[in-house]
C-alpha cells in the first residue's frame, strides 16, 4: 500500500515563517495570507489498513529517522482542511530535488531496527499556501502563484522552487484533504 | 587614503570579523554593516563582501530569503555601477539567488543554482575540506587579477550546498567570465570525488559576472589568507614555505589568497 506521511513541527517552523516574511513584505505578494510545510515521506508498506497505524507508530518511536517525536507529529496519508473564510483558497505545492536524498540508506537502517521495510522511500516538501481568491477560480490561483512564488527566476520572482535542480506539482484537493 | 570596504553582516553571518580582519590587514579601510542599514551608510563604500555563514538559517535554500532583502537592492544598484562585490560561501549562494552572477544576460535573472552537495546523484550533506583550485581568464576580474591560471591555490570549503548547476541555455564552457575550477594538488581538472568535492558542473567553485566586477566563491579566501592558516598537511608549496618560516619562529606572513584583496586594491588605485 501506497503511503503518504506528512510531517510537521509542533512548534514554531521558522523556515515557513521566514517564507512568508520574505513573500509578503520583501516580494510583495500580500495575497499569500499563511503558510504551512510538511516534510514528507512516499512510501509502499507491505501490510493491511489495520496494522498500518501500529507499524507507522513502530517505525517513528523505534527510529527517529523519518520523523522526530520530539519535535515533530505528522499526518497520515491526508491532511486536515485548514479553516479558511469563503473569500480564501488552500492550495498545496509538493516539491521534490531531483537528486536523492539518502533514502535508501535511511530504508535500510529502519529495515534494521524494525524489520519493516519502507520500499521506494522518497523524501519531499509539501507547502500549504492560504491565499486570498480574489475571485479567482482556482486554476488561476495556481497559475498566479506559478507566476509568483513558486519558481525561482529572479530576486523579485520565486521563492519556494528553485527549478534548477527541483521539481513541483500543485497537489490535487480531494486527494489531499479527506474531509472534502 | 584606503578605501573603505564593507562586510555585509546578514541574520545568521559567522565570517564577517575573520573577514574584516583579513580586508585590514591586505590595507582596506574594512568595517560590518548590517543588512538593514540605510542606503545612505551602504552606498558610502568602494568594496562590498557578503560573508560566509548560513544567513536565516539556510530556511527555504541557503541565500533564498536573503536575496530577497531590500539591501540587494542596493547592492544592485553599485554592481551596476561596477563597484567591487565579493560573495563568499553563503555570500556566493545570495549572489547566486540575486541573479548578480554570471548575469550574462543583463538582467539580474538567475541563471546558476547551488544546489546540495551530490556523491554519485545521491545526498553528499556537508563538506569541511582543504582543496585546490586553479583560476581560469584571472585577468577579467577585479578579484582575480594577481592570480595567474597556472598558480594551483590551497583553499578551505565549507558547505552543504555548493553544486554549481547552469540554466540549460548557458554553457559554461564558453562563457565570457573568470571561474576558478577545483583541481588536484598537480593542478589536474579531474571531474570526479575527491579532486571535484561535491559534484559541481565543469569543477566550478567559483564564478565571476560579465562585467568583472562580482566574483562568487564558495572556498573560504579569508581563511587561507595567511601563511598561519594554511596546514602543514596539505602537499602544497604553500605549506612547506609555513614550515620553513616557522622554523625560525613565528611570525604572521602573507598567504595564498592575500592576491585577492590586493588584486581589488590595485584595481581601485588605478582607477583613481
Amino acid at each position: 500500500m501506497r503511503i503518504k506521511l506528512y510531517t510537521y513541527l509542533k512548534n514554531t517552523d521558522l523556515h515557513a515563517i521566514s517564507a512568508l516574511e520574505a513573500i509578503q513584505h520583501y516580494m510583495g505578494y500580500t495575497d499569500v495570507v499563511t503558510l504551512k510545510r510538511h516534510l514528507t515521506w512516499t512510501f509502499d508498506l507491505d501490510c493491511n489498513d489495520k496494522k498500518l497505524s501500529q507499524q507507522i507508530e513502530r517505525i517513528v518511536s523505534d527510529t527517529y529517522y523519518i520523523v522526530n517525536p520530539n519535535k515533530q507529529s505528522y499526518y497520515v496519508n491526508f491532511l486536515p482542511k485548514p479553516t479558511i473564510s469563503n473569500d480564501q483558497s488552500c492550495v498545496a505545492l509538493e516539491v521534490e530535488k531531483d537528486f536523492k536524498e539518502g533514502e535508501s540508506e535511511i530504508s535500510e537502517k529502519i529495515f534494521e531496527k524494525t524489520g519493516i521495510k519502507l520500499n521506494k522511500l522518497k523524501q519531499s516538501l509539501v507547502w500549504e499556501v492560504v491565499v486570498n481568491s480574489k475571485n479567482r477560480d482556482y486554476d488561476t490561483i495556481k497559475n498566479d502563484l506559478n507566476n509568483s512564488i513558486t519558481n525561482t527566476s529572479s530576486r523579485g520572482q520565486g521563492l519556494l522552487v528553485n527549478s534548477f535542480y527541483e521539481t513541483h506539482q500543485f497537489l490535487d484537493e480531494k486527494a489531499l484533504y479527506q474531509t472534502l | 587614503m584606503s578605501k573603505k570596504l564593507a562586510v555585509i553582516q546578514f541574520p545568521g553571518s559567522n565570517c564577517e570579523y575573520e573577514t574584516v580582519y583579513a580586508a585590514n590587514q591586505f590595507g582596506f579601510d574594512a568595517e560590518i554593516i548590517p543588512w538593514n542599514c540605510s542606503e545612505d551608510l551602504f552606498m558610502s563604500f568602494d568594496v562590498y563582501i557578503l560573508p560566509g555563514g548560513f544567513s536565516f538559517q539556510d530556511r527555504v535554500r541557503a541565500g533564498a530569503v536573503s536575496a530577497k532583502l531590500p539591501v540587494m537592492s542596493y547592492l544592485e544598484k553599485v554592481c551596476d555601477e561596477g563597484r567591487p562585490i565579493l560573495g563568499i560561501c553563503n555570500g556566493c549562494q545570495i549572489l547566486s539567488e540575486s541573479g548578480l552572477v554570471p548575469d550574462i544576460s543583463d538582467s539580474h535573472k538567475i541563471e546558476i543554482a547551488l544546489a546540495p552537495n551530490t556523491k554519485n546523484n545521491d545526498s553528499f550533506g556537508f563538506m569541511c575540506e582543504w582543496v585546490f583550485v586553479k583560476v581560469d581568464n584571472p585577468g577579467a576580474n577585479v578579484f582575480t587579477r594577481s592570480f595567474n591560471s597556472n598558480d594551483v591555490i590551497p583553499i578551505p570549503i565549507n558547505h552543504g550546498e555548493g553544486r554549481f548547476i547552469f540554466s540549460s541555455d548557458i554553457d559554461p564552457s564558453t562563457l565570457p567570465v573568470t571561474t576558478l575550477k577545483y583541481c588536484n594538488s598537480k593542478g589536474e581538472v579531474i571531474e570526479s570525488y575527491p579532486t571535484n568535492p561535491n559534484g559541481t558542473s565543469y569543477n566550478i567553485a567559483a564564478i565571476s559576472n560579465k562585467k568583472g566586477n562580482v566574483l562568487a566563491i564558495m572556498p573560504h579566501p579569508e581563511r587561507a589568507s595567511f601563511l598561519h592558516q594554511i596546514p602543514h598537511s596539505i602537499d602544497s608549496e604553500w605549506s612547506l614555505k609555513k614550515q620553513a618560516k616557522f622554523k625560525s619562529g613565528y611570525t604572521t606572513t602573507s598567504g595564498p589568497w592575500e592576491k585577492l584583496f590586493t588584486s581589488v586594491k590595485e584595481s581601485l588605485e588605478s582607477c583613481v
